[in-house]
Protein backbone atom coordinates (compact mmCIF):
# COMPACT_ATOMS: atom_id res chain seq x y z
CA UNK A 1 0.00 0.00 0.00
CA UNK A 2 2.17 2.70 -1.11
CA UNK A 3 1.23 5.18 -1.31
CA UNK A 4 -1.34 5.64 1.24
CA UNK A 5 -4.82 5.89 -0.97
CA UNK A 6 -7.61 8.22 0.36
CA UNK A 7 -10.72 6.92 1.45
CA UNK A 8 -12.32 8.05 -2.10
CA UNK A 9 -9.64 6.39 -4.12
CA UNK A 10 -9.83 3.00 -1.75
CA UNK A 11 -13.32 3.36 -2.46
CA UNK A 12 -13.03 3.77 -6.45
CA UNK A 13 -10.36 0.26 -6.58
CA UNK A 14 -12.82 -1.53 -4.21
CA UNK A 15 -15.83 -0.65 -6.48
CA UNK A 16 -14.04 -1.88 -9.95
CA UNK A 17 -12.42 -4.91 -7.65
CA UNK A 18 -9.01 -3.94 -8.20
CA UNK A 19 -8.46 -3.50 -4.25
CA UNK A 20 -9.13 -5.93 -1.86
CA UNK A 21 -10.41 -4.83 1.26
CA UNK A 22 -8.63 -8.35 2.69
CA UNK A 23 -5.44 -6.50 1.62
CA UNK A 24 -6.20 -2.71 2.67
CA UNK A 25 -7.10 -3.87 5.91
CA UNK A 26 -3.57 -6.11 6.14
CA UNK A 27 -1.40 -3.45 4.89
CA UNK A 28 -2.94 -0.84 7.19
CA UNK A 29 -2.23 -3.31 9.63
CA UNK A 30 1.42 -3.73 8.76
CA UNK A 31 1.74 -0.33 8.95
CA UNK A 32 0.42 -0.51 12.43
CA UNK A 33 2.69 -3.17 13.65
CA UNK A 34 5.60 -1.02 11.84
CA UNK A 35 5.17 2.46 12.96
CA UNK A 36 2.89 3.20 15.71
CA UNK A 37 5.32 1.86 18.22
CA UNK A 38 6.96 4.96 17.97
CA UNK A 39 3.72 6.91 17.48
CA UNK A 40 1.46 6.07 19.96
CA UNK A 41 -1.88 6.56 17.94
CA UNK A 42 -3.67 3.23 18.76
CA UNK A 43 -5.01 2.37 22.04
CA UNK A 44 -5.96 -0.55 21.20
CA UNK A 45 -6.24 -2.65 18.11
CA UNK A 46 -8.79 -5.16 16.62
CA UNK A 47 -7.26 -7.04 14.71
CA UNK A 48 -9.41 -10.06 14.69
CA UNK A 49 -12.30 -7.84 14.09
CA UNK A 50 -10.97 -6.09 11.56
CA UNK A 51 -9.99 -8.84 9.22
CA UNK A 52 -13.60 -10.54 10.37
CA UNK A 53 -15.09 -7.20 8.98
CA UNK A 54 -13.08 -6.57 6.03
CA UNK A 55 -13.51 -10.79 4.87
CA UNK A 56 -17.83 -9.77 5.32
CA UNK A 57 -17.03 -6.72 3.07
CA UNK A 58 -15.03 -8.62 0.19
CA UNK A 59 -17.89 -11.05 0.39
CA UNK A 60 -20.56 -8.82 0.02
CA UNK A 61 -18.87 -6.68 -2.29
CA UNK A 62 -18.31 -9.53 -4.48
CA UNK A 63 -21.59 -10.70 -4.05
CA UNK A 64 -23.51 -8.00 -4.68
CA UNK A 65 -21.12 -5.15 -5.12
CA UNK A 66 -20.14 -2.35 -2.67
CA UNK A 67 -22.92 -0.53 0.10
CA UNK A 68 -21.17 2.56 -1.02
CA UNK A 69 -17.98 4.37 -0.99
CA UNK A 70 -17.22 3.16 2.90
CA UNK A 71 -17.31 -0.39 2.07
CA UNK A 72 -14.69 -2.36 3.31
CA UNK A 73 -12.76 0.55 4.45
CA UNK A 74 -10.60 0.44 7.59
CA UNK A 75 -10.51 3.32 10.06
CA UNK A 76 -10.78 4.15 13.82
CA UNK A 77 -12.48 5.81 16.30
CA UNK A 78 -11.17 7.84 19.03
CA UNK A 79 -11.51 6.15 22.34
CA UNK A 80 -14.53 7.98 23.89
CA UNK A 81 -16.92 6.03 20.96
CA UNK A 82 -18.81 3.51 22.98
CA UNK A 83 -17.76 0.12 20.69
CA UNK A 84 -19.80 -3.00 22.03
CA UNK A 85 -17.28 -5.52 23.43
CA UNK A 86 -14.44 -3.45 22.55
CA UNK A 87 -12.62 -1.84 25.66
CA UNK A 88 -13.44 2.17 25.81
CA UNK A 89 -11.68 4.19 28.20
CA UNK A 90 -11.75 7.71 27.34
CA UNK A 91 -7.89 7.44 27.49
CA UNK A 92 -8.48 7.02 31.23
CA UNK A 93 -7.38 5.09 34.90
CA UNK A 94 -10.96 5.08 35.52
CA UNK A 95 -12.62 3.69 32.91
CA UNK A 96 -9.60 1.33 31.69
CA UNK A 97 -12.08 -2.01 32.00
CA UNK A 98 -15.04 -0.44 30.49
CA UNK A 99 -16.48 -2.73 27.66
CA UNK A 100 -19.63 -0.89 26.60
CA UNK A 101 -22.51 -3.51 25.47
CA UNK A 102 -23.38 -1.05 22.40
CA UNK A 103 -22.42 0.96 19.72
CA UNK A 104 -22.63 4.61 19.89
CA UNK A 105 -24.54 6.01 17.47
CA UNK A 106 -22.10 6.92 15.26
CA UNK A 107 -19.98 4.22 15.00
CA UNK A 108 -23.74 1.56 14.36
CA UNK A 109 -24.28 4.06 11.22
CA UNK A 110 -20.19 3.96 10.00
CA UNK A 111 -20.46 -0.18 10.24
CA UNK A 112 -23.76 -0.19 8.74
CA UNK A 113 -21.79 1.88 5.87
CA UNK A 114 -19.32 -1.17 5.58
CA UNK A 115 -16.20 0.23 7.66
CA UNK A 116 -13.35 -2.44 8.77
CA UNK A 117 -12.88 -1.55 12.78
CA UNK A 118 -8.91 -1.43 12.69
CA UNK A 119 -9.33 -0.22 16.59
CA UNK A 120 -9.27 2.42 19.39
CA UNK A 121 -6.78 5.44 19.35
CA UNK A 122 -5.87 7.88 21.68
CA UNK A 123 -7.36 10.96 23.32
CA UNK A 124 -6.09 13.60 25.79
CA UNK A 125 -7.87 12.29 29.12
CA UNK A 126 -11.99 12.59 28.88
CA UNK A 127 -11.25 15.29 25.88
CA UNK A 128 -9.69 17.68 28.21
CA UNK A 129 -6.61 16.21 30.05
CA UNK A 130 -3.75 17.84 27.68
CA UNK A 131 -0.80 15.93 26.87
CA UNK A 132 -0.53 13.81 29.85
CA UNK A 133 2.27 11.98 31.03
CA UNK A 134 0.58 10.00 33.75
CA UNK A 135 -1.59 8.14 32.14
CA UNK A 136 -2.20 4.18 31.64
CA UNK A 137 -1.22 4.91 27.88
CA UNK A 138 1.10 7.80 26.19
CA UNK A 139 -0.01 10.21 24.13
CA UNK A 140 0.58 10.35 20.35
CA UNK A 141 3.55 11.70 18.65
CA UNK A 142 3.29 14.11 16.06
CA UNK A 143 4.31 11.80 12.78
CA UNK A 144 6.08 15.03 11.30
CA UNK A 145 8.32 15.51 14.27
CA UNK A 146 7.80 12.37 16.95
CA UNK A 147 8.92 14.97 19.69
CA UNK A 148 6.23 17.53 19.07
CA UNK A 149 2.41 17.47 20.25
CA UNK A 150 -0.19 17.03 17.66
CA UNK A 151 -2.50 18.82 20.04
CA UNK A 152 -6.04 17.71 21.33
CA UNK A 153 -8.08 16.24 22.05
CA UNK A 154 -8.32 13.56 18.74
CA UNK A 155 -4.69 13.25 19.00
CA UNK A 156 -4.71 9.83 17.92
CA UNK A 157 -7.08 10.33 15.07
CA UNK A 158 -5.08 12.77 13.94
CA UNK A 159 -1.86 11.47 14.05
CA UNK A 160 -3.04 7.46 12.58
CA UNK A 161 -4.42 9.63 9.15
CA UNK A 162 -1.45 11.72 8.76
CA UNK A 163 0.88 8.50 9.11
CA UNK A 164 -0.92 6.74 6.94
CA UNK A 165 -2.38 3.91 9.38
CA UNK A 166 -6.23 4.08 8.77
CA UNK A 167 -7.64 6.16 5.89
CA UNK A 168 -9.93 8.13 8.60
CA UNK A 169 -11.56 8.50 11.76
CA UNK A 170 -13.59 10.18 14.12
CA UNK A 171 -13.03 12.87 16.62
CA UNK A 172 -14.88 15.09 18.81
CA UNK A 173 -14.82 18.45 19.31
CA UNK A 174 -15.60 20.87 22.50
CA UNK A 175 -13.54 23.47 22.08
CA UNK A 176 -11.05 23.07 19.35
CA UNK A 177 -10.59 19.01 19.53
CA UNK A 178 -11.08 17.88 15.84
CA UNK A 179 -9.84 21.17 14.38
CA UNK A 180 -6.73 21.60 16.39
CA UNK A 181 -4.95 18.30 16.11
CA UNK A 182 -6.43 18.58 12.50
CA UNK A 183 -4.29 21.35 12.13
CA UNK A 184 -0.92 20.41 14.19
CA UNK A 185 -0.84 16.45 11.87
CA UNK A 186 -1.53 18.21 8.10
CA UNK A 187 -4.88 16.60 7.75
CA UNK A 188 -8.71 17.55 6.97
CA UNK A 189 -10.85 17.84 10.54
CA UNK A 190 -14.35 18.81 10.20
CA UNK A 191 -17.03 19.96 13.07
CA UNK A 192 -20.35 19.84 12.04
CA UNK A 193 -22.82 21.87 12.99
CA UNK A 194 -24.17 21.57 16.60
CA UNK A 195 -26.57 18.71 16.27
CA UNK A 196 -25.68 17.42 12.80
CA UNK A 197 -23.98 14.09 14.45
CA UNK A 198 -25.14 12.01 17.19
CA UNK A 199 -23.23 12.08 20.61
CA UNK A 200 -25.55 8.93 21.79
CA UNK A 201 -22.68 7.10 22.84
CA UNK A 202 -19.87 9.49 23.21
CA UNK A 203 -17.97 10.05 26.99
CA UNK A 204 -19.44 13.46 27.23
CA UNK A 205 -17.58 16.21 28.17
CA UNK A 206 -20.25 19.33 28.29
CA UNK A 207 -23.37 18.89 26.56
CA UNK A 208 -24.23 22.10 25.22
CA UNK A 209 -20.37 22.14 23.28
CA UNK A 210 -19.65 18.72 22.45
CA UNK A 211 -19.55 17.67 18.56
CA UNK A 212 -18.35 14.52 16.58
CA UNK A 213 -16.57 14.83 13.39
CA UNK A 214 -14.78 13.16 10.69
CA UNK A 215 -10.96 13.26 10.18
CA UNK A 216 -9.25 12.32 7.20
CA UNK A 217 -6.26 12.89 4.75
CA UNK A 218 -8.39 15.08 2.08
CA UNK A 219 -12.42 17.16 2.39
CA UNK A 220 -13.97 14.73 -0.08
CA UNK A 221 -12.57 12.02 2.52
CA UNK A 222 -14.40 13.46 5.26
CA UNK A 223 -17.39 14.17 2.94
CA UNK A 224 -18.04 10.64 2.91
CA UNK A 225 -17.57 9.74 5.88
CA UNK A 226 -19.50 12.69 7.51
CA UNK A 227 -22.81 11.35 4.99
CA UNK A 228 -22.81 8.32 6.90
CA UNK A 229 -22.44 10.25 10.83
CA UNK A 230 -25.01 12.59 10.02
CA UNK A 231 -28.54 12.63 10.76
CA UNK A 232 -30.80 12.49 13.38
CA UNK A 233 -30.96 10.78 16.59
CA UNK A 234 -33.97 10.43 18.68
CA UNK A 235 -31.58 9.34 21.80
CA UNK A 236 -29.41 12.57 21.06
CA UNK A 237 -31.88 15.63 22.97
CA UNK A 238 -29.46 18.30 20.60
CA UNK A 239 -30.00 15.96 17.69
CA UNK A 240 -31.14 18.26 14.46
CA UNK A 241 -33.77 17.10 11.69
CA UNK A 242 -32.27 19.24 9.39
CA UNK A 243 -32.48 17.30 6.38
CA UNK A 244 -29.13 15.68 5.54
CA UNK A 245 -27.61 16.95 1.88
CA UNK A 246 -25.49 15.08 -0.48
CA UNK A 247 -22.42 16.50 0.89
CA UNK A 248 -20.30 15.26 -2.09
CA UNK A 249 -22.72 16.82 -4.80
CA UNK A 250 -21.01 20.25 -4.99
CA UNK A 251 -17.20 19.42 -4.28
CA UNK A 252 -15.79 19.90 -8.00
CA UNK A 253 -17.84 23.67 -7.99
CA UNK A 254 -14.88 25.53 -6.89
CA UNK A 255 -15.11 28.76 -5.03
CA UNK A 256 -16.37 31.19 -7.96
CA UNK A 257 -19.35 33.38 -6.53
CA UNK A 258 -18.45 32.24 -2.96
CA UNK A 259 -18.49 35.52 -0.75
CA UNK A 260 -15.36 35.11 1.67
CA UNK A 261 -14.39 37.32 5.14
CA UNK A 262 -11.45 37.25 6.84
CA UNK A 263 -11.11 37.51 10.53
CA UNK A 264 -7.52 39.22 10.58
CA UNK A 265 -7.67 40.48 14.31
CA UNK A 266 -8.26 36.83 15.95
CA UNK A 267 -4.83 35.59 14.65
CA UNK A 268 -2.96 38.87 13.83
CA UNK A 269 -4.14 40.70 17.48
CA UNK A 270 -6.04 38.50 19.56
CA UNK A 271 -3.81 35.69 19.24
CA UNK A 272 -0.53 36.42 17.10
CA UNK A 273 -0.06 33.70 15.04
CA UNK A 274 2.91 32.75 13.21
CA UNK A 275 4.38 34.01 10.29
CA UNK A 276 4.25 30.55 7.80
CA UNK A 277 0.46 30.30 9.44
CA UNK A 278 -0.43 33.76 8.43
CA UNK A 279 1.37 33.49 5.43
CA UNK A 280 -0.32 30.27 4.64
CA UNK A 281 -3.52 32.15 5.11
CA UNK A 282 -2.85 35.20 2.94
CA UNK A 283 -2.17 32.64 -0.58
CA UNK A 284 -5.28 31.46 0.50
CA UNK A 285 -7.06 34.41 0.36
CA UNK A 286 -5.78 35.00 -3.19
CA UNK A 287 -6.19 32.41 -4.39
CA UNK A 288 -10.10 32.23 -3.38
CA UNK A 289 -9.48 36.02 -4.79
CA UNK A 290 -7.89 34.53 -8.15
CA UNK A 291 -10.58 31.34 -8.60
CA UNK A 292 -13.51 33.67 -8.48
CA UNK A 293 -14.22 34.62 -5.13
CA UNK A 294 -15.36 38.24 -3.15
CA UNK A 295 -12.76 38.43 -0.18
CA UNK A 296 -12.91 40.84 2.52
CA UNK A 297 -12.30 41.52 5.68
CA UNK A 298 -14.68 41.63 8.90
CA UNK A 299 -14.02 42.52 12.32
CA UNK A 300 -15.94 40.40 15.38
CA UNK A 301 -15.73 40.53 19.70
CA UNK A 302 -12.51 40.17 20.57
CA UNK A 303 -11.52 36.11 20.73
CA UNK A 304 -10.95 36.42 24.70
CA UNK A 305 -14.91 36.82 24.76
CA UNK A 306 -15.25 33.75 22.24
CA UNK A 307 -12.19 31.59 24.53
CA UNK A 308 -13.55 33.25 27.97
CA UNK A 309 -17.46 32.43 27.52
CA UNK A 310 -16.98 28.63 26.10
CA UNK A 311 -14.46 27.71 28.83
CA UNK A 312 -16.71 28.92 31.80
CA UNK A 313 -19.38 27.03 29.84
CA UNK A 314 -17.00 24.01 29.28
CA UNK A 315 -15.73 23.80 32.72
CA UNK A 316 -19.00 24.06 34.76
CA UNK A 317 -20.17 21.63 32.09
CA UNK A 318 -17.21 19.07 32.61
CA UNK A 319 -17.36 19.51 36.82
CA UNK A 320 -21.34 18.51 36.50
CA UNK A 321 -20.21 15.15 34.80
CA UNK A 322 -16.92 14.45 36.73
CA UNK A 323 -18.20 15.63 40.39
CA UNK A 324 -18.90 11.96 41.25
CA UNK A 325 -15.56 11.11 40.52
CA UNK A 326 -13.44 14.20 41.37
CA UNK A 327 -14.87 13.72 44.86
CA UNK A 328 -14.76 9.98 45.41
CA UNK A 329 -11.43 8.65 42.97
CA UNK A 330 -10.05 12.05 42.56
CA UNK A 331 -6.26 10.44 42.38
CA UNK A 332 -6.99 7.90 39.45
CA UNK A 333 -7.38 10.67 37.05
CA UNK A 334 -4.38 12.19 35.22
CA UNK A 335 -3.03 15.68 36.93
CA UNK A 336 -3.83 17.65 34.34
CA UNK A 337 -7.83 16.82 33.78
CA UNK A 338 -8.12 16.59 37.50
CA UNK A 339 -6.76 20.05 38.02
CA UNK A 340 -8.83 21.92 35.50
CA UNK A 341 -12.16 19.92 35.91
CA UNK A 342 -11.67 20.60 39.60
CA UNK A 343 -12.24 24.65 38.56
CA UNK A 344 -15.32 23.74 37.48
CA UNK A 345 -16.59 23.38 40.45
CA UNK A 346 -16.02 26.87 41.86
CA UNK A 347 -17.59 28.55 39.11
CA UNK A 348 -21.01 30.21 40.23
CA UNK A 349 -24.33 29.85 38.80
CA UNK A 350 -24.31 33.56 37.86
CA UNK A 351 -21.50 33.33 36.02
CA UNK A 352 -22.21 30.34 34.09
CA UNK A 353 -25.75 31.61 33.25
CA UNK A 354 -23.96 34.77 32.57
CA UNK A 355 -21.81 33.09 30.13
CA UNK A 356 -25.17 30.95 28.22
CA UNK A 357 -26.26 34.48 27.65
CA UNK A 358 -23.37 35.90 26.50
CA UNK A 359 -23.22 33.01 24.16
CA UNK A 360 -26.60 33.62 22.83
CA UNK A 361 -24.85 37.09 21.87
CA UNK A 362 -21.86 36.06 20.11
CA UNK A 363 -24.16 33.53 18.22
CA UNK A 364 -26.04 36.20 17.26
CA UNK A 365 -22.88 38.70 16.25
CA UNK A 366 -21.85 35.58 14.31
CA UNK A 367 -25.39 34.82 11.95
CA UNK A 368 -25.52 38.86 11.39
CA UNK A 369 -21.81 38.85 10.33
CA UNK A 370 -22.74 35.47 7.90
CA UNK A 371 -26.09 36.73 6.83
CA UNK A 372 -25.00 37.53 3.52
CA UNK A 373 -21.56 35.24 3.39
CA UNK A 374 -20.55 31.74 2.71
CA UNK A 375 -17.10 31.64 5.15
CA UNK A 376 -15.51 32.75 7.28
CA UNK A 377 -12.16 32.34 7.53
CA UNK A 378 -9.53 32.13 10.44
CA UNK A 379 -6.47 30.48 12.06
CA UNK A 380 -6.99 27.02 13.11
CA UNK A 381 -4.36 27.02 15.72
CA UNK A 382 -1.66 29.95 16.23
CA UNK A 383 1.66 28.06 14.53
CA UNK A 384 3.30 25.06 14.12
CA UNK A 385 3.30 22.32 16.66
CA UNK A 386 5.35 22.93 19.83
CA UNK A 387 7.56 20.46 21.57
CA UNK A 388 5.57 17.96 23.57
CA UNK A 389 7.37 18.63 26.93
CA UNK A 390 6.93 21.95 28.85
CA UNK A 391 3.60 22.70 27.64
CA UNK A 392 1.59 24.94 30.01
CA UNK A 393 -1.75 23.30 31.93
CA UNK A 394 -3.31 26.88 31.20
CA UNK A 395 -2.74 27.47 27.83
CA UNK A 396 -6.06 27.87 26.77
CA UNK A 397 -6.13 30.59 29.45
CA UNK A 398 -3.17 32.26 28.84
CA UNK A 399 -4.24 32.79 25.12
CA UNK A 400 -7.90 32.74 23.63
CA UNK A 401 -8.23 30.06 21.30
CA UNK A 402 -8.73 30.17 17.85
CA UNK A 403 -11.40 27.40 17.76
CA UNK A 404 -13.61 28.77 20.07
CA UNK A 405 -15.63 30.91 17.78
CA UNK A 406 -17.23 27.85 15.85
CA UNK A 407 -16.97 25.74 19.04
CA UNK A 408 -19.21 27.82 20.82
CA UNK A 409 -22.08 29.17 18.52
CA UNK A 410 -21.79 25.49 16.86
CA UNK A 411 -21.52 26.52 13.61
CA UNK A 412 -19.37 23.87 11.31
CA UNK A 413 -15.82 24.41 10.42
CA UNK A 414 -13.24 22.78 9.02
CA UNK A 415 -9.25 22.87 9.33
CA UNK A 416 -7.25 22.70 5.47
CA UNK A 417 -3.64 22.37 5.94
CA UNK A 418 -1.84 25.47 4.28
CA UNK A 419 1.43 24.66 3.88
CA UNK A 420 4.66 24.10 6.30
CA UNK A 421 6.50 26.35 8.23
CA UNK A 422 9.13 26.29 10.86
CA UNK A 423 10.75 22.31 11.14
CA UNK A 424 8.59 21.43 7.96
CA UNK A 425 6.03 21.17 10.13
CA UNK A 426 1.80 21.70 8.93
CA UNK A 427 0.28 24.87 9.39
CA UNK A 428 -3.54 25.41 8.44
CA UNK A 429 -6.52 27.51 8.26
CA UNK A 430 -9.77 27.08 9.44
CA UNK A 431 -13.39 27.49 7.39
CA UNK A 432 -16.54 28.37 9.16
CA UNK A 433 -19.85 28.26 7.78
CA UNK A 434 -23.12 29.00 8.49
CA UNK A 435 -24.95 26.63 10.31
CA UNK A 436 -25.80 23.14 8.22
CA UNK A 437 -23.54 24.16 4.99
CA UNK A 438 -21.04 21.86 5.84
CA UNK A 439 -21.43 21.04 1.78
CA UNK A 440 -19.77 25.11 1.42
CA UNK A 441 -16.61 23.91 3.79
CA UNK A 442 -15.99 20.52 2.32
CA UNK A 443 -17.10 22.72 -1.66
CA UNK A 444 -14.05 25.60 -0.46
CA UNK A 445 -11.71 22.62 0.84
CA UNK A 446 -11.91 20.16 -1.78
CA UNK A 447 -11.16 22.95 -3.89
CA UNK A 448 -8.14 24.36 -2.18
CA UNK A 449 -6.57 20.65 -2.49
CA UNK A 450 -6.81 20.11 -5.58
CA UNK A 451 -5.14 23.37 -6.55
CA UNK A 452 -2.47 22.72 -4.41
CA UNK A 453 -0.69 19.03 -5.35
CA UNK A 454 1.59 19.63 -2.49
CA UNK A 455 -1.03 18.92 -0.25
CA UNK A 456 -0.18 15.43 -1.28
CA UNK A 457 2.72 15.24 0.73
CA UNK A 458 2.77 12.79 3.80
CA UNK A 459 5.19 12.97 6.72
CA UNK A 460 8.26 11.10 6.27
CA UNK A 461 7.65 7.87 8.67
CA UNK A 462 4.37 7.79 6.81
CA UNK A 463 6.34 7.25 3.12
CA UNK B 1 -15.12 35.78 44.55
CA UNK B 2 -13.49 38.86 43.14
CA UNK B 3 -10.09 38.60 44.19
CA UNK B 4 -7.64 35.52 44.30
CA UNK B 5 -7.62 33.40 47.36
CA UNK B 6 -4.67 32.39 49.03
CA UNK B 7 -4.00 28.25 49.08
CA UNK B 8 -6.11 27.48 52.52
CA UNK B 9 -8.91 29.69 51.41
CA UNK B 10 -8.82 27.76 48.38
CA UNK B 11 -8.13 24.31 49.52
CA UNK B 12 -11.34 25.73 51.98
CA UNK B 13 -13.33 26.66 48.69
CA UNK B 14 -12.65 22.97 47.08
CA UNK B 15 -13.62 21.14 49.79
CA UNK B 16 -16.98 22.66 50.50
CA UNK B 17 -17.33 21.47 46.82
CA UNK B 18 -16.64 17.86 48.28
CA UNK B 19 -12.83 18.34 47.00
CA UNK B 20 -10.10 17.12 49.15
CA UNK B 21 -6.95 18.54 47.57
CA UNK B 22 -3.38 17.91 49.62
CA UNK B 23 -1.54 21.01 50.00
CA UNK B 24 1.14 20.12 47.77
CA UNK B 25 -0.91 19.83 44.94
CA UNK B 26 -2.73 23.23 45.70
CA UNK B 27 -0.38 25.62 43.64
CA UNK B 28 -1.39 24.66 40.20
CA UNK B 29 -5.02 24.62 40.24
CA UNK B 30 -5.23 27.95 42.66
CA UNK B 31 -3.22 29.04 39.33
CA UNK B 32 -5.69 28.20 37.08
CA UNK B 33 -8.17 29.73 39.34
CA UNK B 34 -6.88 33.00 38.89
CA UNK B 35 -6.76 33.00 35.22
CA UNK B 36 -10.33 31.73 35.00
CA UNK B 37 -11.48 34.93 37.39
CA UNK B 38 -10.16 37.13 34.52
CA UNK B 39 -12.05 34.88 32.21
CA UNK B 40 -15.35 35.66 34.10
CA UNK B 41 -14.46 39.04 34.24
CA UNK B 42 -13.97 39.44 30.71
CA UNK B 43 -17.74 38.31 30.02
CA UNK B 44 -18.68 41.54 31.65
CA UNK B 45 -21.81 42.90 32.84
CA UNK B 46 -24.59 41.32 32.50
CA UNK B 47 -26.12 40.66 28.71
CA UNK B 48 -28.66 41.99 27.47
CA UNK B 49 -32.55 40.49 28.41
CA UNK B 50 -32.56 39.57 24.36
CA UNK B 51 -29.38 36.74 25.55
CA UNK B 52 -31.56 34.97 28.09
CA UNK B 53 -30.82 31.13 27.50
CA UNK B 54 -33.24 29.62 25.01
CA UNK B 55 -34.58 26.29 25.62
CA UNK B 56 -32.59 25.12 21.91
CA UNK B 57 -29.63 24.09 21.71
CA UNK B 58 -30.17 24.49 17.55
CA UNK B 59 -27.35 26.35 16.59
CA UNK B 60 -29.07 28.88 14.54
CA UNK B 61 -31.42 29.95 17.58
CA UNK B 62 -29.68 29.02 20.43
Amino acid sequence: MDPVPTIAEAARGIASRRLSPVELTRACLDRIARIDPSLHSFLLVSEERALADARAAEARIMRDGPRGPLDGIPIAHKDLFDTAGIRTTGHSRLLADNVPARDAAVVARLAEAGTVLLGKVAAHEFAMGGHSFDLPWPQPNNPWDLERTTAGSSSGTAAAVAAGLVLGGTGTETAGSINGPAALCGITGLKPTYGRVSRTGILPLAFTLDHAGPMAWTAEDCAILLQAMAGHDTSDPASSCEPVPDFGVDLDRGVRGLRVEVVRHFFEADNPASEATRMGIEDALAWFAREGAEVREVRLSPLETYSACTFVVLLAEAYAIHEPWLTTRREEYGEIFRDRASLGGLIRARDYVQALRRRRELCLEMAGAMANLHLLVNASQAGEAPPSTGLSKWSFFERPALTTPSALTGFPSVSVCTGFGAGALPVAMQLIARPFHEATLLRAAHGYKRAHPWRDKRPPMAR
Amino acid sequence: MDFPPDEVRFAAMLAESGMRVPPEQLPSPLEGYCHMLRLIAALGAPATFEAEPALTFTPDRR
